[in-house]
């Protein structure tokens, strides 16, 4: 059961989370000696080299021109709440929120599908293993997990690139869509999207899997050894029964709260397969903006996707409290 | 007569952690799977200091014709400048490595002091402290990473310095759970009538019990950050012309080798990355299974 004074200490605690990101945010370009993005700007970052609309915008909406800092904090955060969070040097005259919410849905997409396949499939990967413990499938498999896990993401996507767009031709190298192609109707767009995103996306999964099936597996196993498992198996239930009603339920609600705290992985995993394939996401742009020293829009992204991590976290966390029984807090 | 007693007492003291030495050693290799942990990071460690010598070619000198396969002259093939990709390698190893340790070294000095201050004195120390951990541990870590890699100067010394810096928060955690459990047991109790100060409890009590956990986790951030640094490298950051796995995968993608599909570039680091992971992995796993056993006792 959840209670509201529970619900209103943590919503307490997920605001001063973010307002941590958004300080952070604002001292990291600031404890730098020579303020890289004025310096920036002037020294031809971005190829802006001293754009007088660029600086004027810098000066007045962010105070960048005045020594005080107070002063330019409070500039900062009325500017945040008005959604301003600067202009970006390398797409201008674009401002960087409007940058980073053409290109937000794409993250969304990888990272939401990738997550929901690797966890569903990680979850009964999981199962089959702890069901098996000790048998050489279940330390053959769990070796190969472990080994996948720390290997990086976009390595495993060089590999599917290899496999099948280079060597065989299945699949595109690169793009969301087919680029310069009108389509007749709906379903041919969805179908174009499917067909591009599918090996980011197969790749995000199949990085993520050994993550999700390795924490089911060894709750699982956890839960195995509990006295109401034996009770189960001694009434004489079908194997089945005891293993996907018993051991699996109560081992998988864990499992969900590791899915929250991955989140920040996935996210990391997300930003560097779409540089990979050139997926025109937040993390493609992030690239851009680091080759091109864009500074406002590299914190922008940093900002947007911190702030969403964040309450995303919160959002798994409450629901975690609705979907276990036994956890009670005030 | 003072004097020797204490004599004895130190050659028994030493004697004790000798025979506890050995009984880690015998130990170790008595599982399967930290004697294949310890063999894979021995093979690395030899690699990475006797690079030099191994590697067959200098990496940064053609010594092929470009973009060739694997054959007798190169094993692993050469790249797009045509240098020896089986060299780059092995001397890449040192690199790759270094981060791992001297990462893992400095954010466990941070993580360990954090978590012993926040759980022994408990209280606000604790409060404001956790609050800061959480912080760290829910904030994406990359993006953050790569904020900072950007803004400072691109050498491997940053790098390091930045990865230590948002390494800790886990360690710290752990540490603090730990001290939590191990203030309330009855040596320290002993320790804190006997008039002990709070600083020789906590290295002299509480700290030498949780060294196996710390060593774990240590395991755990010298694999993360040589995951961490590839992934820096892949985007661009750090210092690109370093040699080490990451720079590899870097200069294997700006020169779209999956598209000439020369897999013997891109093989070789990601794989190592993958094998140290899983030997590192068993070794921990072990380690605790150990731990568990010895509670059992």
């Amino acid at each position: 059961m959840i209670t509201r004074r529970y619900l209103i200490r943590r919503l307490i605690n997920v605001l001063i989370i973010a307002y941590g990101a958004i300080t952070i945010n604002f001292i990291l370009p600031r404890i730098i000696p020579g303020n890289p993005v004025m310096t920036n700007l002037f020294a031809g970052g971005g190829g802006q080299i001293g754009n007088p609309v660029v600086i004027a915008r810098l000066t007045q909406e962010f105070g960048l021109n005045n020594p005080n800092l107070f002063y330019q904090y409070s500039l900062y955060l009325t500017q945040l709440i008005h959604g301003n969070l600067g202009i970006s040097f390398y797409y201008y005259p674009q401002t960087v929120y409007s940058v980073i919410m053409e290109r937000l849905p794409w993250t969304l997409l990888l990272a939401g599908s990738g997550t929901l396949i690797a966890a569903g499939s990680g979850i009964l990967v999981g199962i089959y293993l702890a069901w098996k413990k000790g048998t050489i499938r279940d330390s053959f498999f769990s070796s190969v997990g472990m080994m996948i896990s720390s290997i990086p993401y976009f390595w495993i996507g060089m590999i599917f690139l290899i496999l099948f767009a280079v060597d065989i031709t299945i699949f595109p190298v690169a793009h969301a869509v087919t680029p310069g192609v009108t389509y007749h109707n709906i379903f041919s767009y969805m179908g174009d999207i499917l067909y591009h995103a599918f090996l980011p996306i197969t790749t995000l999964a199949v990085a993520l899997l050994p993550i999700y099936a390795l924490q089911m597996r060894n709750t699982m196993v956890t839960v195995m050894h509990e006295d109401f498992m034996k009770t189960a198996i001694a009434k004489g239930l079908p194997d089945s029964v005891v293993k996907m009603r018993y051991a699996a339920r109560n081992a998988v609600l864990p499992v969900t709260t590791h899915v929250g705290l991955s989140l920040g992985y996935v996210v990391a995993g997300a930003l560097m397969i779409e540089y990979l394939f050139a997926y025109p996401g937040v993390g493609y742009t992030l690239f851009i903006a680091i080759q091109n020293e864009d500074y406002p829009l590299m914190q922008g992204i940093f900002l947007i996707i911190s702030l969403m991590v964040i309450a995303a976290n919160f959002l798994v966390d409450i629901l975690y409290t609705y979907l276990d029984p036994r956890v009670n807090l005030r | 007569m003072n004097n020797g007693r204490v004599d004895i007492a130190l050659q028994e003291n030493n004697a004790i952690i000798a025979s506890r030495a050995k009984r880690v050693t015998v130990a170790l290799f008595k599982s399967k799977r930290t004697t294949f942990g310890v063999a894979v990071l021995a093979f690395f460690l030899i690699l990475a200091i006797l690079g030099r010598f191994i590697a067959p070619y200098n990496p940064l000198i053609q010594s092929g014709p470009l973009w060739s396969p694997p054959s007798e002259s190169h094993l692993f093939g050469t790249n797009y400048l045509g240098q020896d990709v089986l060299s780059w390698f092995i001397i890449g190893t040192a690199t790759s490595l270094w981060v791992g340790v001297s990462v893992a070294f400095f954010s466990a000095l941070i993580g360990v002091s954090v978590g012993l201050t926040a759980g022994y004195f408990g209280k606000y120390t604790d409060e404001v402290l956790m609050r800061f951990v959480d912080m760290l541990l829910v904030i994406p870590a990359f993006p953050l990473l790569v904020i900072l890699s950007a803004y400072l100067p691109p050498t491997t010394n940053s790098t390091i310095l930045i990865l230590s810096v948002l390494s800790w928060p886990f360690m710290s955690r752990v540490v603090r759970s730990q001290v939590l459990s191990l203030k309330e047991r009855g040596f320290v109790t002993a320790s804190k009538l006997a008039g002990e100060s709070r600083l020789k409890i906590m290295f002299k009590d509480i700290l030498p019990n949780m060294l196996p956990i710390i060593f774990i986790n240590i395991i755990y951030l010298v694999i993360g950050a040589i995951v961490a640094q590839a992934g820096l490298a892949f985007f661009g950051l750090g210092n690109i012309n370093s040699i080490n796995w990451g720079t590899m995968l870097y200069w294997a993608q700006i020169e779209d080798a999956a598209i000439q599909n020369a897999w013997w570039w891109i093989i070789p680091p990601g794989l190592a990355i993958g094998i140290l992971g899983l030997g590192l992995n068993m070794l921990a796993n072990g380690i605790s299974d150990m731990i568990l056993l010895n509670q059992g006792r």
